[in-house]
Parts: C-alpha cells; sequence; structure tokens
C-alpha cells in the first residue's frame, strides 16, 4: 500500500485518524481486562481485588452458565445445520441463475435485517402459541434471524467471476458435477464459507432480542442467563459469567475478522 | 427439478418462520385488547399514551445522537486505517471489530462496570477527590456510551470498504493540484464518501431502533420503544398494544433504511446535467 | 501562463521497500518547454520518476530541482505541476467543468477568472460541449482530454502524463497521439510523458530517455537513440534489433556474416563492432545474379504486415534477425540475403568519435 502522504511529510489529518483509532480501540479493549479483574476480585465494590483475587467467581460461574452454554451450543448446532441446508442452495441460486422473482427472493432474504429482533419474536409468539413450550420458536426464530447473513456471505463467494471460469475450464477437461464441486467450487469458497458458518455460530451464540421472548426454563440459552445475573446478581459472579462467555464468542469472531469480516450482531 | 426449487425450502421457511407471523402479529395489532373486533385503538394508544409518545422520543434521540458520533467518529479511523501506512494499523482494525461479537446485554454490562454505583470510574473519583462522580451507567450518557460501543465496529467496517475503494490517484491528483490536507478531506474524501456514509448511517439508525439488549440492561427511567413492547407483552399482557408497538417500529426501522438507502443511490448518481446539453449514452 | 520550467534529476533514488531500490542513480536535465519521454518495459521506475517530480514521493538519495530551486522540502500542493496519472483519476461525483476548475478553486482563485480559465482549458482540449455532463458518462478519449485540462488549468511548470494512450484504443491511438503532441507544442508547457511504447516514444518527444531496471541506459534525442544506441537493449527496444558482433573490414565497413558485408558510420574503430540490425537493414536477393556474394538466410515464420511481409528467420553465421519482403517465402528453405545497399547499420556504444 503506497503512503498517501511520504514519511518525512508529518501528515496532520491523518494523525488525526490515528488518534481516533488508538482511542476507539482503546475504548474497544478496555472492558476486557476490567471484566478479568472484576470476575477475580472477592468483593469488587471496596475497590480492585479488594479481599482478595479469587478464583471462585468464575468457578461459581461456570457451574451456573455450564448447562445453559450447552444447550446454546447444541442450540447453535441445529442452527447452523439448518442454515447451511437452506442457504447454501438459495445462495447458490441466487448467486449463478438469473430468473424472474430474483430480486424478490434477494429482498425476502434479507427482510429478517430490517425487523428488530423482537418484533420477529413476539411474531412467532403469537403465530403458534403452542409451539412455544417445544423451543422449536427459538429455534425457527434464531434460524430466520441468522439466514440473511449466511446467505450475503456466500452469493458473492459463489458469483466470483474468476470461480465461474475455472468451473468452466474444469467441464471442458471432463469433470462432471459432482467433481466439479469437490475440486474446484468448494476449496475455492472455503474460506467464505468458513467465515459464514462462524457468524453463525456467533450470532447465534450472542443472540439476545430474539430468545428473550421465546426461550423457556427448559430452553434456555447462555445470554438469557447472562441478563438475569445482570439484573439479579452480585457484579462479581456476573462478570465471571461474561468473561466464560466471551471465551465461546470472541476467538471465533476474531479468526472471522481474519477471513474477511462482515457485518455481525445486534444491539 | 428446475434450478428456482433450490430456494423451495428456504421460502417454506421464511414463510412459516416470517411472513404467517406477520400478518398474524398485523393481526393481533387491529384487535381489541381481548381479542374481540378489529379496531385501530392501539395505534391509537401509540399517539395518546404519554409514555409511548416519551419512548418513541427517546428512541429517535438515542439513535441518532449514537449514529452522528458513531460517523464522526469512524470516519478518519476508516481512512486511517484503510491508507496510512502504518505497520500496527491492522492489529488496531482487529480491535476495533471484537465487539463485533457482543450481544448488546454484555455492552450494557460493559458500561456498568465502567459507569455503575460500583463501576471503576466512580470508584477512582471517590479514591481522588473523595466523591463518587460519574456514575451514569443508567442515564441517558450511559446509554449512548453503549450504544455508541455497539456503532463503532460496525461503521468502521461499512466504511472502510468504500475507502480502499476510492483510488488512490485521486487523492494525490488532488493534491498535486494544490489542497491541503483539510481540502482534501472536505472536497474529495467526504464527497466521494458520501453515499457509504448515508448507507451506514442508515444501518446505524435501523440497529440503534430495534436495540433491545442493551436498554434492558442500562435502562432505569430513559425508557425506548423496544422496552415497552417487551413490557407491554410480559408484564401486562396487552398483546395487541405490544404488536401494535412492534408494527411501528419495524415500519420505522424499514422506512430509514430503504429511505436512506434510496437517498445513498441517489448520491452515487453524478450531477444532472444542465437542461439543454446533450446526454451521451450510459457506458 | 507561467513560464515552463527545467527538471534536473541530480543523482535520484527512491525505493518503496527498503533495500529495494526502484530507481537508482538517475541523472537527467530537462529543458524548459521540451517534452521529454520517459520510457522503458513495465517496472523500470518510470511512474515513479513522475511521481518524484509531483511531490508524491520524497527521493531516498539524490537532489530534484524544478526551475534551479531544490523542491525536497516542497509539498505537493506547492510545486505547480500538473500531474495525470494512468488512470486519470478524475472526481466521479463532478461533472467536466467542476473537474477542470478544482485546482482553481483549491487555491481560492477568484470565481470569474476561475470561469474563463476553464472556459479556455475546454476549448483547448476540445471538450467545451462536454462541459456540463458527469464524468461517468465520458469515453476514455474525453477523460483523457478532461484530465489534461484539469492539469493544465493551474498553468503547471511542469506537466506530468503517465502513460495517457495506454488506456485508449489502438486504433484510436494514433490520432489522439497527433493530437496531444499538437496540444502540449501549443501550449509550451514542460512536459515528462511516460510509456512503455517504443513508436509513441519515437513520435512525440524532443528528446527520450530509456529506462530499465531503474537505471538510466541513454538520454538523448530520437534520432541519436535510433542510430546510435548506447547499448544492446536501447538498440532492441526500438525497432526490435538484432544485435550481433561484426568483423571491422576497414573504415566504415564491416562483415556481419559469411557473405554478408554492410556499412557503419565511418568513424567508427575497433576490431570488433556491436551492430543493430533492424527489419530495414537486410534483403533477400532476386533469384538472377548469383554472382553476387551474398549470405544465407533460412525463414523461421512470416507475417502479413499490409504492404510487405516480416519474415523472421536465422541468419547464418550470425543469428536471428527478421526482414522485409514484398512475397511471401517457403520456411525452412535457404534464401541468399545481403545488407541493402546504401544503409547504415547503427552501431552499438560509443566506439564511434564525432568531429
Amino acid at each position: 500500500m503506497k503512503p498517501l502522504f511520504p514519511r518525512s511529510q508529518g501528515d496532520p489529518v491523518l494523525a488525526i485518524g490515528r488518534g481516533f483509532t488508538w482511542a476507539a480501540a482503546i475504548l474497544c479493549l478496555a472492558p476486557l481486562p476490567l471484566l478479568l479483574l472484576v470476575a477475580t476480585t472477592a468483593n469488587w465494590p471496596l475497590g480492585v481485588w479488594a479481599g482478595g483475587i479469587t478464583g471462585k467467581w468464575l468457578q461459581e460461574g461456570w457451574e451456573t452458565v455450564r448447562p445453559y452454554a450447552f444447550f446454546s451450543l447444541r442450540l447453535a448446532g441445529l442452527v447452523l445445520g439448518i442454515n447451511l441446508a437452506v442457504g447454501l442452495p438459495a445462495a447458490w441460486l441466487i448467486a449463478r441463475r438469473r430468473f424472474v422473482g430474483r430480486q424478490v427472493l434477494m429482498a425476502l432474504i434479507n427482510l429478517p435485517l430490517a425487523i428488530p429482533g423482537i418484533a420477529i419474536a413476539l411474531a412467532l409468539i403469537l403465530a403458534y402459541p403452542a409451539a412455544r413450550a417445544s423451543g422449536i420458536l427459538l429455534l425457527l426464530g434464531q434460524v430466520i434471524y441468522t439466514l440473511p447473513f449466511l446467505v450475503a456471505t456466500l452469493v458473492p463467494a459463489l458469483a466470483q467471476g474468476a470461480l465461474l471460469e475455472r468451473e468452466a475450464v474444469a467441464r471442458t477437461l471432463g469433470a462432471t458435477f459432482l467433481q466439479r464441486l469437490w475440486h474446484v467450487t468448494l476449496p475455492s469458497i472455503r474460506s467464505a464459507l468458513l467465515a459464514a458458518l462462524l457468524l453463525v455460530f456467533t450470532l447465534s451464540m450472542g443472540e439476545f432480542n430474539v430468545s428473550f421472548f421465546l426461550f423457556t426454563p427448559l430452553n434456555k440459552t447462555l445470554p438469557i442467563e447472562l441478563y438475569s445475573a445482570y439484573i439479579t446478581n452480585r457484579v462479581e459472579v456476573a462478570a465471571a459469567m461474561t468473561a466464560l462467555f466471551l471465551l465461546f464468542v470472541v476467538p471465533a469472531a476474531i479468526a472471522i475478522e481474519r477471513l474477511g469480516g462482515s457485518k455481525v450482531g445486534q444491539a | 427439478m428446475g434450478p428456482r426449487w433450490l430456494a423451495a425450502p428456504l421460502v417454506v421457511l421464511y414463510a412459516l418462520g416470517l411472513l404467517i407471523p406477520l400478518v398474524v402479529l398485523l393481526r393481533q395489532s387491529l384487535l381489541e385488547g381481548d381479542g374481540g373486533s378489529l379496531t385501530l385503538e392501539n395505534y391509537g394508544a401509540v399517539v395518546t399514551s404519554a409514555a409511548y409518545r416519551r419512548a418513541l422520543l427517546n428512541s429517535i434521540w438515542i439513535a441518532f445522537a449514537s449514529t452522528l458520533l458513531a460517523l464522526i467518529l469512524c470516519f478518519p479511523v476508516a481512512i486511517y486505517i484503510e491508507r496510512s501506512a502504518d505497520p500496527y494499523r491492522h492489529a488496531l482494525a482487529v480491535a476495533l471489530s471484537i465487539p463485533l461479537s457482543l450481544p448488546g446485554i454484555v455492552i450494557g454490562f460493559f458500561v456498568i462496570l465502567f459507569f455503575g454505583r460500583t463501576g471503576l470510574v466512580p470508584q477512582l473519583f471517590l479514591l481522588l477527590t473523595g466523591e463518587r462522580q460519574l456514575s451514569l451507567a443508567y442515564t441517558f450518557g450511559g446509554m449512548l456510551l453503549g450504544y455508541l460501543y455497539f456503532q463503532i465496529p460496525r461503521v468502521v467496517l461499512m466504511l472502510r470498504g468504500a475507502v480502499a475503494a476510492l483510488p488512490q490517484e485521486v487523492i494525490e491528483v488532488s493534491r498535486t493540484l494544490g489542497a491541503t490536507p483539510l481540502q482534501v478531506y472536505l472536497h474529495v474524501l467526504l464527497p466521494a464518501l458520501l453515499p457509504a456514509l448515508l448507507s451506514a448511517a442508515s444501518v446505524s439508525l435501523a440497529t440503534a431502533f430495534g436495540a433491545f439488549g442493551t436498554a434492558a440492561t442500562l435502562s432505569r427511567g430513559f425508557r425506548v420503544l423496544p422496552l415497552e413492547i417487551a413490557a407491554s407483552f410480559t408484564e401486562s399482557f396487552q398483546p395487541g398494544r405490544a404488536a401494535s408497538l412492534s408494527i411501528v417500529l419495524t415500519l420505522l426501522t424499514t422506512a430509514i433504511l430503504v429511505g436512506l438507502g434510496q437517498v445513498a443511490e441517489q448520491a452515487l448518481q453524478p450531477q444532472r446535467p444542465a437542461a439543454g446539453s446533450s446526454r451521451g449514452p450510459r457506458p | 501562463m507561467t513560464t515552463p520550467a527545467s527538471v534536473v534529476f541530480d543523482r535520484i533514488a527512491y525505493a518503496y521497500i527498503p533495500g529495494r531500490l526502484v530507481v537508482e542513480d538517475i541523472s537527467l536535465q530537462v529543458p524548459a518547454g521540451e517534452i521529454v519521454v520517459l520510457v522503458g518495459p513495465s517496472g523500470c521506475g518510470k511512474s515513479t520518476l513522475l511521481r518524484l517530480v509531483a511531490g508524491l514521493l520524497i527521493p531516498a538519495e539524490g537532489r530534484l530541482l524544478i526551475d534551479g530551486a531544490d523542491t525536497s522540502s516542497l509539498g505537493p500542493e506547492k510545486r505547480l505541476v500538473g500531474w495525470v496519472p494512468q488512470s486519470y483519476a478524475l472526481f466521479e461525483h463532478l461533472n467536466v467543468r467542476d473537474n477542470v476548475a478544482f485546482g482553481l478553486r483549491m487555491r481560492r482563485i477568484p470565481r470569474p477568472v476561475i470561469c474563463r480559465r476553464v472556459t479556455e482549458m475546454l476549448e483547448l482540449c476540445r471538450i467545451a460541449e462536454l462541459a456540463d455532463r458527469p464524468v461517468t458518462q465520458l469515453s476514455g478519449g474525453q477523460r483523457q482530454r478532461v484530465a489534461i485540462a484539469r492539469a493544465l488549468a493551474v498553468s503547471p511548470r511542469v506537466l506530468l502524463l503517465d502513460e495517457p494512450l495506454a488506456a485508449l484504443d489502438p486504433q484510436l491511438r494514433a490520432a489522439i497521439r497527433a493530437d496531444l503532441q499538437a496540444l502540449l507544442r501549443a501550449s509550451g508547457v514542460t512536459t515528462l510523458f511516460v510509456t512503455h511504447d517504443q513508436e509513441e516514444a519515437l513520435a512525440i518527444a524532443d528528446r527520450v530517455a530509456v529506462l530499465q531496471a531503474g537505471k538510466l541506459e541513454q538520454f538523448g534525442t530520437p534520432q541519436e537513440l535510433w542510430q546510435a544506441p548506447a547499448s544492446a537493449f536501447v538498440a532492441q527496444f526500438f525497432g526490435g534489433a538484432a544485435v550481433f558482433s561484426a568483423q571491422r573490414l576497414g573504415p566504415g565497413r564491416v562483415r556481419l556474416a559469411p557473405g554478408v558485408e554492410a556499412n557503419i558510420p565511418w568513424q567508427c574503430d575497433g576490431q570488433v563492432v556491436q551492430v543493430a540490425v533492424r527489419s530495414g537493414d537486410l534483403e533477400l536477393l532476386p533469384e538472377v545474379g548469383q554472382s553476387m556474394e551474398a549470405g544465407q538466410f533460412v525463414p523461421t515464420a512470416v507475417e502479413f504486415g499490409g504492404d510487405v511481409f516480416k519474415i523472421a528467420g536465422e541468419l547464418i553465421g550470425a543469428g536471428k534477425v527478421t526482414l522485409l519482403h514484398d512475397r511471401p517465402v517457403i520456411l525452412g528453405q535457404s534464401y541468399p540475403v545481403r545488407a541493402k545497399p546504401g544503409r547504415v547499420l547503427s552501431v552499438i556504444g560509443r566506439p564511434c568519435h564525432r568531429h
């Protein structure tokens, strides 16, 4: 990347950008060490590490969140599976075929992005009140919420001109459809596919707005449990639970960024 | 099996999981409290009830404030990350993207950790000045901070793509034509990135309006619309109210997305030629 | 109009990545008002030199003087050079008129002056009828003219053109090149023109600087480069010459290959000379008259070039050459060949003294 302004000539406006960026980066990262501080302080209201450094909050936190963490993981897995099964073929279709109604389909797929999560959840409950207890609404809501992201990540990868050319060349060299799929297409979209899966995983693990209305005592996700901790529990144990939650999502988020990044998450 | 059937499972899923429920939602919003006849009473309540009006205004306030601040902050950041040659800028970019994966409730909790009653900042003030200051987690300021924390990585991401797409040579040429760095920002970067800024603004606003987790964690009096929706359903068991509020909120976010999105599209168009001169064919 | 300035490169070196010099020890003097072409293969550093003059890069070594003044402390905003990059870099959000006016606006010139100047430029570059059109609707040739008008509008002391014709369709190139040359002569501004097309360089330049791998191979008029190339590279670059060692037979005469004798400038001395053999230097003998001394030529490829056939092949005893003929030939068959009478081959290097 050529420097915009030669290094020996300091650029005042890039310097502002540099300052802002450092400030923003510190802002974004600062909560993490604080979280750990609080999670390991015996008595936080009295100060940092007042009462000593302790691991008991983390232990207690883990005991509390463990069942919900595993539930969230299982849910995320199901959401991933359904997303792939339903979204990948649709992404293929959109990326490679022109047909009447393509624009409508694209608008439909992106519709959940325009609708607040609580509205989606509320609509589901009102439509299928009987299904709520089984937890299937929770699954459905999360799938609807995450599908647009999966499709949005996969469509550009599948539509790449260079990939289509390679597939065409493979075809002239005698490869069948399945051979092309395995040897040409999948390797080419590997990083986009991985990013999409990580994205759906992260979105599902951290999903709150939709889950808030749709969870049941038997189908409770980790974020819901976190929320109740924030409202009712001691700040130390809540911090510990949050730190454990971050262990599940931050590595995935970093991996997504390294793979190219995309829009994520919800307020 | 024609190729169109590839999308069939998805369409069925959407129909069951989104379209039908939305219709039900709409219907519910038009029903009287006990499920009786059709009425506009629920929508009327949005207008007449002071609480709901307040919530709508608060939502507008915080959405616009956080979006504006995020845009002002992130514009130079995006330009710096994409245009500078500093070797550590990638590490900074990764740091900025960490909050992308965090749900709103966690961000709210972070604000509590810093600015709650026992937060780090008030404790520091207590230590230094003897007075507990800046305990603003549950105020508008605290919520704004939370919303901002949420917006920053998204806005940076949305702007970076557009900045990267701006050819390096356009900026260099403007310098050789005599533009000072400030003039480069005002006359080249800002106009060229206006569509991206508008687009980022539309997504930010829509997300901020629909934000629930952050508000749920941080609000103690500053009510926003999503909170009213939750309250009217889970606390006061008025599905009709909840439904109408949801529809209003949905219309709001959709209007912003589509409306500002269109404005962004328009901004992408070049200036219209003056009347009378011939318009050449589009490339 | 600002008076045109001279440009002096004094032992200039630059590296994008520390340790890897992109240009090295470049010393050139560009007289005011001249069109100097920087030519060479891709990656030889010619665009870098333009950026150095524009002030977008600072030399790692050496000095750059514009009109005799050292520019190392001068940013691009202050140098008064007009830079036209290869992509033209028009401001997409503005129309043609506003693009051309940009530099004047940045320098806070009063509006009526801007208006007048812009109109002048639009006329000069023959784009007046496009004035209100958005630049996104222009063709390649039109964009090029807007970019040049924009650069000239601020009355630069030096004009820098980076491969201005490379993006255009080949058919248009020759015509637009002629237009461009007329424009540059009319404005009289010192011009540094970068291209990788040797034909373009010879056509348009007052002087040519040949660069290869960051080093200056030769700097001189087109005639000098053609007739007295400083190195084999320069000879091969212009006209695709084949370079051979030839035995000198006496003043002005060499043996190129068994049976082929040729003329060289008579001042050259040395037992062995490097000569450049171009496609017009050799000819196939007619079948009749085989008593004449001749060399042997074996064609390997034939191209139809409209007026003539361009034949590549092996000159026995020397190497690969191309020559022109009015009829096709049979590949692999040996033909008698001689140097065209009256032609003088170019000699490489400087073994030729001038008196």
